[in-house]
């Protein structure tokens, strides 16, 4: 009896002892998931994605848990988290703006063979500006979670008023402020002056004007006469703007667009939510929206929330089937059915229906043909950081534009050579 | 033979044998250092485990090229040299601006008010629960609850101008306006931390010189300047002390009331310093100018540490 008690235990003890050795990465990918981590940044997409989030899980019987945090704690969080390599977040939304710093580190998952081969995500969806969108040196590390460019907003009650027609060179939309702050009814138009946000606004017109942050060897290239006289006009335009302007972020802009009396805006496809939300917005009845004005170029600045996978999940499997399901080609309607930032997909523009509720759609895959993102350079925070500091520096009459610039090409020398 | 409580005699040399006569062994025994040293320790640990330990990292990291991304090598002193030769200076200027306005804005206030509640007039209870309201709120609902306020076009202070036909001012968006804005939300908040040290220090104050002075025939003034001010400059000194150094940490009202512009007008060291770490992702520098922060706060210290011994 005694013996056979001591085979028994013997018996479990190897059954567990091979168990365990079979217990492998490899094995634990395949293991059932009951749960992941997704790191969101507040933003209509993020209310879009909780929303959402109940569906899959009883769909899957995958619960997931939701981690935010602000913007300008978001990605710390993130880089800290890939450093420490313990898989916390097993699916992360990111601005664009951060690709290369992840790219770098290969903080990401490349996701080009899972993309390619999923019907259900539909690569071909998407333009080639916009397939290129997420990639790093030649890997898929983020997937297009909104779609983001500079559009042109305007009031369509004003600008009958005073017979204005729809700008479509930046002359002409000078011209049209201009008027519109002569006539008194409101104020000419607003973007965002006040730093560091104002080097996006900045680099849009730098790239129609002509100029680049650097030239085709890498060298800094900010202190051209393009350079300068996009710096001038973007000052020219304070002067049609409202008081405020100058210390605006983007929301703050926008806000003033929807609440004050203001022409026109420039700014990102990503505020329709709020700029037709009846419930923020005075004027939803009257505003319009077309692409931006050209000027030598046709450039478009492109920006927009991507969302990857990080190396170090434990869950990457599971992960990708919650991305898939998120921004795959239903997803992505869902996700703008329910309060999201637009994903600029070929079939969402010409789909009638969600047209109808959102008729920029179309405009989305238009503009991102001629889009441009931001810089994918590790130092980008650092160069944007000093591109608005000496742009502030323009707006408020500290220096000139010829100085300013000739100081930020020294900066950038100094940022790019570290 | 003496007993064991008197005196020895004159000329008598106490030995080892004879002191212990004099003084038989009692509870209050003397510890030897090393049990002294035994209970410091746990404390002492903590204090290396938070403080030096940190600040030894910090001072050896500040030598290297790491960044958030990656770890670096050793390069000498060439963070601090970058650190010395790009924004520290203006930073440091506006940084010894806003402690300056803090000594001489909040505490020339907060006096003047601790002096009215000291009074005890009617209502005073209830003025010092309102005055006192805003060092209860965040620093960040603050920032947010004034930046709405300031807005040159929507904020509450220029329509109140505009309604009684004072042309409105661009609070955030002109340089001077905008330091002005932050010393002015600062001292908002602060005051009343000023105002309640003050007046528990004039409520500690004895009558008895203010009295004596009221029958020699000294004014409110004199009294005020030559009793008043010197039995409470102890407190005073701990109250600039505090400012100071408090200012000199000011963060989150920047950041939410102007983020440090327009251009660089209202960044201070700290808001430096965090973009250099937390935005610019370069620990190594940002750890050389928190070093540099420290040596600049230690004329501070000394100062304080010669308050205190006052």
């Amino acid at each position: 009896m005694k013996r056979n008690r001591l085979l028994l235990t013997a018996a479990a003890i190897l059954v567990a002892a091979s168990l365990a050795a079979c217990s492998t990465p490899a094995a634990q990918q395949t293991a059932k998931v009951d749960s992941l981590t997704i790191f969101l940044t507040p933003s209509p997409t993020e209310d879009a994605i909780k929303k959402l989030l109940p569906e899959y899980t009883k769909e899957t019987g995958i619960t997931v848990t939701v981690v935010d945090a602000p913007y300008d704690d978001a990605h710390q969080k993130q880089l800290l988290s890939f450093k420490s390599k313990q898989g916390a977040y097993d699916v992360v939304q990111f601005d664009n703006p951060f690709l290369a710093t992840y790219g770098d580190q290969d903080d990401l998952v490349d996701l080009t063979d899972r993309v390619k081969a999923s019907s259900k995500f539909a690569y071909d969806d998407f333009v080639p500006a916009l397939q290129q969108y997420g990639v790093y040196e030649n890997k898929l590390i983020g997937l297009n979670l909104s779609t983001e460019p500079f559009l042109f907003w305007y009031r369509k009650d004003i600008y009958a008023q005073l017979g204005l027609k729809v700008p479509t060179t930046w002359d002409e939309y000078y011209n049209n402020a201009k008027k519109i702050q002569d006539s008194g009814k409101a104020d000419g138009q607003v973007i965002a002056f006040s730093n560091p946000t104002n080097s996006w606004w900045w680099l849009q017109f730098l790239w129609s004007f002509g100029g680049d942050l650097t030239d085709a060897s890498g060298t800094p290239s900010v202190n051209t006469p393009e350079a300068i006289a996009a710096t001038d006009y973007y000052k020219k335009l304070l002067t049609v703007s409202p008081k405020s302007a100058i210390s605006a972020n983007g929301d703050d802009a926008t806000s003033l667009f929807i609440t004050q009396n203001v022409g026109q805006m420039i700014t990102y496809s990503g505020y329709w939510p709020t700029i037709m939300d009846p419930k923020q917005s005075k004027h939803v009845a009257d505003i319009g929206y077309a692409a931006i004005p050209q000027g030598k170029t046709n450039i478009v600045q492109l920006t927009g929330w991507n969302i990857g996978i990080p190396s170090d999940s434990k869950k990457q499997d599971a992960a990708w089937n919650l991305v898939e399901w998120l921004v795959g080609k239903d997803g992505s309607k869902s996700l703008l059915q329910a309060g999201g930032a637009a994903i600029g997909r070929t079939s969402m523009a010409a789909d009638s229906a969600l047209v109808k509720d959102n008729p920029y759609l179309p405009l989305l895959p238009q503009a991102a043909t001629n889009g441009r993102r931001l810089p994918a350079m590790v130092a980008w925070p650092e160069i944007s950081n000093q591109i608005g500091i000496r742009v502030a520096d323009v707006m408020t009459g500290k220096a000139e534009s010829q100085t300013s610039l000739g100081d930020l090409n020294t900066d950038l020398a100094r940022i790019l050579g570290k | 033979m003496s007993s064991p409580l008197t005196p020895p005699a004159p000329g008598r040399v106490l030995t080892a044998a004879s002191r212990a006569e004099a003084h038989p062994p009692t509870r209050r025994r003397r510890q030897p250092l090393s049990v002294h040293a035994t209970y410091l320790l746990p404390a002492w640990l903590l204090i290396a485990a938070v403080v030096v330990v940190p600040l030894a990292l910090s001072a050896w990291m500040s030598l290297g090229n790491e960044t958030m991304l990656r770890s670096g090598r050793f390069i000498g002193l060439g963070n601090y040299t970058n650190v010395l030769t790009g924004d520290f200076w203006p930073a440091l200027g506006i940084t010894l601006v806003f402690s300056l306005a803090a000594v001489f804005v909040q505490v020339p206030i907060g006096l003047a008010l601790a002096m009215v509640l000291n009074r005890e007039l009617r209502g005073t209870q209830l003025y010092r629960s309102v005055l006192l309201l805003p060092m209860l709120l965040t620093p960040v609902a603050v920032g947010l609850m004034w930046r709405l306020m300031l807005n040159a076009d929507t904020g509450v202070i220029n329509g109140v101008a505009t309604m009684m036909g004072i042309p409105g001012l661009n609070w955030l968006g002109d340089r001077t306006l905008a330091v002005v804005s932050v010393v002015l939300v600062d001292a908002w908040q602060n005051i009343p931390f000023v105002m309640l040290l003050s007046l528990a220090g004039l409520q500690s104050l004895p009558d008895a010189p203010l009295e004596a002075a009221s029958v020699d025939g000294a004014t409110r003034w004199q009294s005020f300047w030559y009793i008043t001010i010197p039995m409470l400059t102890p407190v005073l000194g701990v109250v600039v002390m505090i400012r100071i150094i408090e200012s000199i940490k000011l963060f989150d009202i920047i950041y939410i009331l102007t983020q440090g512009g327009p251009g660089t007008a209202t960044q201070n060291l700290s808001l430096l310093n965090y973009r250099v770490g937390f935005s610019f992702m370069n620990t190594s520098q940002a750890a050389a100018l928190g070093i540099i922060i420290c040596v600049v706060l230690i004329p501070v210290f000394w100062l304080q540490k010669k308050v205190n011994e006052q």
